[in-house]
């Protein structure tokens, strides 16, 4: 049973650790800042409600929630793409030390 | 409920209203463009307009948005947990120079906002604009077309009122 973990290793990967840094970019870039969005969204809008009434100010509320789920969706879209590249991370690592044993099979043949 | 006094139920008037109506009107002389819209044909929405004074306070509050928003953009901290994910100084740089592109990416998302407050701005301009064109083309007074009027009504019953 190794006894060396990810924290003493200089070089290497833990997929558990990948996992762990993905998801705290996850809560910062999808939950925290989706929310910080929304939050100042509303008060726009309720600023807003004090200034303008009307169709036009209606449609200008739609855009401003369309543009609000574009910047959502766009975030959304990094966020997996960044997950992506992290897995991709874990995916050389691991076929390194699976070359290394091959190597190894092969020189002791 | 109301009871109906025996002797007070008007049995007729010699007052025809509509005839009163029809003969200002028609001593009027010419009348505005008539478009055939009626003003139930703008019900929905019971009031519409901007107050100009409030517009600069909600462009501050779109800006403030954007700041509070890359402030947390800011606070999205590509080192944390690194350590514990993996260990190599090129893998771990990369990452943070890729967690950076997509901050600053963040960021100009989130500044399309400030187009917003530009908009209100052309907004303000244009409710501005608009008020005085409609003044000129809906409501100036044709005084000529006022000279035709019929006299003014008096009323037939002098103490309840109506002059």
């Amino acid at each position: 049973m190794a006894e060396i973990g990810i924290s003493e290793m200089t070089i290497g990967v833990s997929s558990q650790g990948v996992e762990d840094y993905s998801e705290s970019i996850r809560v910062e870039v999808l939950q925290n800042l989706s929310q910080t969005l929304d939050e100042e969204v509303a008060k726009v809008k309720t600023s807003l409600a004090q200034a303008w009434t009307g169709e036009s100010e209606q449609v200008f509320e739609e855009l401003l929630d369309k543009q609000v789920t574009v910047i959502k969706e766009d975030m959304e879209s990094e966020y997996n793409d960044l997950n992506k590249k992290l897995v991709n991370l874990i995916g050389y690592y691991k076929n390194q030390d699976k070359k290394l044993a091959e190597t190894m099979m092969g020189g002791s043949n | 409920m109301a009871t109906w006094v025996s002797g007070t139920v008007v049995q007729g008037t010699d007052l025809d209203v509509e005839q009163q109506f029809n003969k200002s009107i028609t001593n009027r002389g010419e009348r505005g463009a008539y478009n055939g819209v009626s003003m139930g044909d703008y019900l929905g929405l019971p009031v519409v307009g901007i107050d100009a004074n409030q517009i600069p306070t909600v462009c501050r509050t779109i800006s403030d948005a954007i700041s509070a928003l890359n402030a947390k953009i800011e606070q999205i901290d590509a080192n944390a947990d690194q350590d514990m994910a993996f260990k190599s100084p090129e893998i771990q740089s990369a990452v943070r120079e890729y967690i950076s592109t997509v901050k600053e990416y963040c960021k100009a998302l989130v500044s399309n906002l400030a187009a917003f407050s530009d908009k209100l701005v052309q907004v303000k301009n244009a409710w501005e604009g608009s008020s005085s064109a409609f003044a000129s083309d809906s409501i100036t007074p044709d005084t000529s077309n006022l000279s035709g009027a019929t006299e003014k009504y008096q009323s037939q019953y002098s103490g309840f009122g109506a002059n």
